[in-house]
């Protein structure tokens, strides 16, 4: 999932009694007055959580300039939002140190605008639909957290199925990762194989079980997730994600109907996962 | 034989197998054979910092075994800023050797020893002199 | 393990009893794995049983803990005593049973 970035926040220190604080202070003004587009954050604010001030730093793309290497702005961001941003330092600007503060305040400021600029145009970090709640549907059983990804179709075998346009993408579901336990091998079937609903797509080893990829549809593999060769750890930590399996030409989509959609998947799998409590396969 | 020791730490990993089987390996290393070649080190005393332990080990070859993509022993011993000689991580070898499944973490079993000494065998192998 | 099964669950909202997937066992083939009982070991879902006999072998003690489509105890057996129905056969079954 992709989000750009239209708003700006600059987080300026608030050390005023500092040399550092002070050009920020300088640097913020000079910001103003080059474009009044840009929101200037509010440690003060931050630190309160005003809810206002929390979505704006949420929904922007963030330059913090700390005044010294305590970096206030810089870990007061890295609190309170889990995307990347970026940071200048005042004081490490070494080669600056004849410039008075408006000479530095104005270096700065430009810095700040190519920043800014910068990310505007290019693709941000992608946010980690992991941490994306609303696409995820969880229950906690005992101390065994259940999270079924909306939108997919899923297996009675523990295998979920999303449309990509005409294609379709397979990997296994967090409930059978987590029964699974640690993924270290992956032997995933060659491009061009041709599986009926139900039949194997190659198998992987856990510590706890070795199982067969059963399919959940018929079709054609046109791509295989070759990465989990080298790191099969990707199915347990991001099964819904980059722990993908295959992608499969379907010879009918409309067997798709034959699988649970995520509701029906999660109370199947609430009902799945308190039977399973205390009944583990013995190592 | 060079006078740099070889020094082999395993991962501290107490919550499964694959923790029991690095120190096995280790300890095959270490108490058996080879053991004038290779050393071992505690990792927390690494970790705590104690000075004496991490300048001998920048003084070493430094051998590294993994118990699973966390590599705590490797991203350990690089951050006291040591450079790791060669770094094996458990799960892979037995992704080689897949019969060599280990047991429980209190008990390795048969197999378990047998993929300690898959990766002892790596080690001499492919680690560097 | 990752799959309840058993008597009285389902199977893609299909009584569990009414579809016939368990492996078959070739009694001529299956010699126990000299007292090794491979399959028995490696299934989860406690489909095996031993028997006595000379020498001692597999018997399918609970038919209906089978996940259906599984077949991972077949890899297991190294004298090709176990054997599965068609998986067509079975996905026309399920689909017969839900369109009523």
């Amino acid at each position: 999932m992709l989000i750009i970035l239209s708003t700006k926040y600059v987080l300026p220190c608030a050390g005023y009694d500092r040399p550092g604080g002070k050009v920020s202070r300088l640097v913020v003004e000079h910001l103003q007055s080059l474009d009044d587009s840009i929101t200037i954050g509010s440690i003060g604010a931050l630190s309160s959580e005003r809810p206002g001030e929390i979505k704006d730093l949420r929904s922007s793309k963030v330059v913090c300039i700390d005044g010294c290497s305590v970096k206030c702005a810089s870990k007061l961001v890295e609190k309170h939002s889990a995307r990347d941003f970026e940071s200048i330092e005042v004081s490490v600007l070494t080669d600056m140190q004849d410039s008075t503060d408006d000479e530095k305040a104005r270096t700065i400021a430009d810095m700040v605008l190519q920043l800014l600029a910068a990310t505007s145009t290019t693709v941000p970090k992608t946010i980690d639909t992991e941490h994306s709640e609303i696409d995820y549907m969880t229950e906690m059983i005992d101390k065994f957290i259940l999270r079924i990804k909306k939108g997919l179709f899923y297996s009675d075998n523990d295998f979920w199925a999303q449309k990509e346009g005409g294609l379709v993408r397979i990997g296994i579901s967090d409930l059978l990762q987590q029964m699974v336990s640690d993924v270290f091998f992956v032997d995933l079937a060659d491009i061009g194989t041709h599986v009926e609903f139900g039949d194997e797509l190659g198998a992987f080893e856990s510590t706890k079980i070795a199982m067969e990829i059963i399919t959940p549809l018929s079709g054609t593999v046109v791509e295989k997730n070759s990465i989990l060769e080298d790191s099969p750890e990707f199915v347990n930590e991001d099964p819904y994600g980059k722990g993908w399996l295959y992608v499969i030409r379907p010879d009918d989509i409309s067997e798709l109907d034959l699988l649970k959609s995520a509701n029906e998947y999660f109370a199947y799998g609430i009902e799945k996962a308190k039977h399973e409590l205390g009944k583990k396969v013995s190592e | 034989m060079s006078d740099v020791k070889k020094i082999v730490i395993p991962c501290s990993g107490i919550g499964k197998a694959f923790g029991t089987v690095a120190r096995e390996a280790t300890y095959q290393l270490t108490e058996t054979d080879h053991q004038s070649e290779y050393k071992t080190m505690c990792l927390p005393l690494l970790v705590a910092g104690d000075q004496e332990a991490i300048d001998l080990l920048k003084k070493s070859n430094v051998y590294t075994i993994d118990g699973c993509p966390k590599k705590c022993a490797t991203l350990s011993v690089e951050r006291i800023g040591v450079n790791v000689a060669m770094e094996v991580m458990v799960p892979k070898v037995l992704a080689q050797n897949t019969e060599h499944k280990p047991g429980s973490v209190l008990d390795i079993g048969r197999n378990g020893v047998l993929l300690a000494k898959d990766i002892v065998n790596k080690i001499l192998e492919e680690g560097s002199d | 393990m990752s799959n309840e099964g058993g008597i009285g669950s389902t199977f893609m909202s299909v009584s569990r009893e009414k579809i016939p997937w368990w492996p078959e066992v070739d009694t001529d083939k299956c010699d126990g794995c000299a007292g090794e009982f491979d399959c028995l070991k490696f299934c989860p879902h406690k489909v095996y049983r031993t028997v006595e006999g000379s020498p001692p072998h597999i018997e399918v003690e609970n038919k209906f803990n089978c996940v259906v489509f599984c077949r991972a105890c077949q890899k297991m057996c190294t004298k090709d005593a176990l054997s599965f129905p068609e998986k067509s056969d079975i996905l026309k079954i399920i689909k017969e049973v839900r369109s009523t």
